[in-house]
């Protein structure tokens, strides 16, 4: 690489040049860099799985078929995320290969999913009453659809899909150029927006905080997992009972 | 010695700073001293050249361009935030008098059914009563206001966090922008075209900021002030 001063050949590890000694602005890597992503990297899936989600919002409200839609937005969440993980899968593999944390956490974790999802109800009763509207159920659908469906499309595939775009994919590029705790903070409020609601942000941010505190506490996505799993069950049993 | 093979790995080493230096080499290129040679060509400590000190602990050029793209950032989140609050209370207005100038015309229509089979028909038609109904148009005129506010107050801490911590607010400020916005396009078509010069500019100067806040976190880790 030259100098950008006098066009000598500058030395890979020089922070002057040796021929007119300036200061070099620009860091080099030494080595060609792994592929882990970049904040740019997470910045354009969150892009990609907005675009999905306002895809699916506008089917939803044109042909007012909302199982449709919820069904074919979780294959293209999914299919969005994959296309952005797969490049950086390597270095992520880490995150996907164990549990991470004891298993006595995990008994941990599905109680206190009950709580969390409990908080999250009162909150959103607590909110609708306050303004005197009535909640648009997104999960009308819920009783007409044989239950493993459901459990498939509301339980499993969200936690799944989630965890690995936003405390996989979107965490780990964000930590290319930010701190832990920065990252966590940007990454549970694009969590949160994702949802499309300015009222939910309330309960997804934290939420998004839980989920990525696990996945940097345990060095693994799948602790994540398994909260968002349980905490998107009790709020599909409670629509049940 | 070989000279082709000098060129390349250091034979010496800086008096100043002990990294390695080559014959050739006129500045050193871990301490940015010139390379000040005896009677002997044997190598003497020496000061650094005016200026060099500057260069290597205060902000250089290309540093002072990312800081300016921040800062202009930061201007337009300010400038957001105040528009934020504007718009929402100018909309609340507005929406209130149509929210309260269809339910008076509501009345007007329904006003030979008897209220009980109002609420039934209503209740069938949209699962809520003639005063939920009402309720519920005036409420989420209330809730876009209150929501407007938050948002505001949003742009408004993250303008204050850009001035410590410019590339996490500035990456918020972006994600929190495009959603808003796409997704008001979606809801509303006609709004898109409400402000597209507004919107283009604040996403384009928030895109530099990120990139030129990043830069600045790469050459901070390199260069520590």
């Amino acid at each position: 690489m030259p100098c950008p001063g006098c066009g000598a050949a500058l030395r890979p590890d020089a922070a002057f040049c040796s021929s007119c000694g300036r200061a070099r602005l620009v860091a080099v890597p030494a080595a060609p860099p792994p592929a882990q992503g970049s904040l740019f990297h997470a910045i354009w899936l969150y892009v990609a799985l907005l675009a999905v989600q306002l895809v699916v919002m506008a089917y939803a409200r044109i042909t007012e078929d909302a199982f449709v839609a919820d069904t074919g937005g979780t294959l293209l969440f999914a299919v969005a995320t994959l296309a952005f993980y797969l490049p950086v899968r390597r270095h992520l593999a880490g995150a996907s290969g164990s549990f991470g944390l004891r298993w006595p956490w995990a008994l941990a974790i599905i109680a206190g999913a009950v709580v969390i999802a409990a908080l999250v109800k009162a909150y959103i009763a607590g909110v609708t009453s306050a303004f005197g509207i009535h909640q648009a159920g997104t999960l009308e659908w819920l009783g007409d659809e044989p239950w493993p469906w459901t459990i498939a499309l509301v339980v499993v595939m969200p936690a799944l899909v989630e965890e690995l775009a936003f405390r996989g994919v979107i965490y780990s590029g964000l930590r290319t150029s930010l701190t832990v705790g920065e990252s966590l903070v940007v990454s549970s409020f694009a969590f949160a927006m994702i949802h499309l609601s300015i009222p939910t942000m309330l309960t997804h941010f934290p939420l998004g905080l839980y989920f990525g505190w696990l996945r940097h506490r345990s060095g693994s996505l799948w602790p994540g997992v398994l909260a968002h799993a349980c905490h998107n069950a009790v709020i599909v049993a409670w629509a049940w009972i | 010695m070989d000279s082709s093979e000098a060129a390349g790995s250091p034979s010496e080493a800086c008096p100043s700073c002990a990294v390695g230096v080559t014959p050739d080499e006129k500045f050193c290129s871990g301490c940015g001293r010139p390379l000040v040679r005896g009677i002997a060509g044997q190598l003497i400590a020496s000061d650094p050249p005016p200026g060099s000190a500057i260069y290597a602990t205060g902000p250089a050029p290309a540093r002072h361009e990312n800081l300016a793209k921040i800062g202009k950032a930061r201007k337009w989140l300010f400038a957001i935030a105040l528009l934020t609050i504007l718009t929402g209370v100018v909309f609340f207005f507005i929406q209130k008098q149509e929210v309260e100038t269809q339910i008076a015309q509501a009345r007007v229509q329904v006003a030979g059914i008897p209220p009980e089979e109002l609420d039934a028909r209503f209740k069938a038609a949209i699962g809520m009563t003639w005063q939920e109904a009402i309720d519920h148009d005036r409420g989420m005129v209330t809730m876009l206001l209150v929501v407007n506010l938050v948002l505001a107050g949003i742009y408004f801490g993250l303008w204050w966090w850009a001035k410590t911590k410019p590339l996490p607010a500035t990456v918020i400020a972006l994600i929190l922008f495009i959603t808003i916005h796409v997704v008001n396009a979606v809801m509303q078509p006609a709004s898109l075209a409400q402000g597209v010069l507004v919107k283009i500019l604040f996403t384009l100067a928030l895109v530099r900021a990120i990139t030129a806040a990043n830069e600045e976190r790469k050459l901070g880790a390199a260069y520590p002030a």
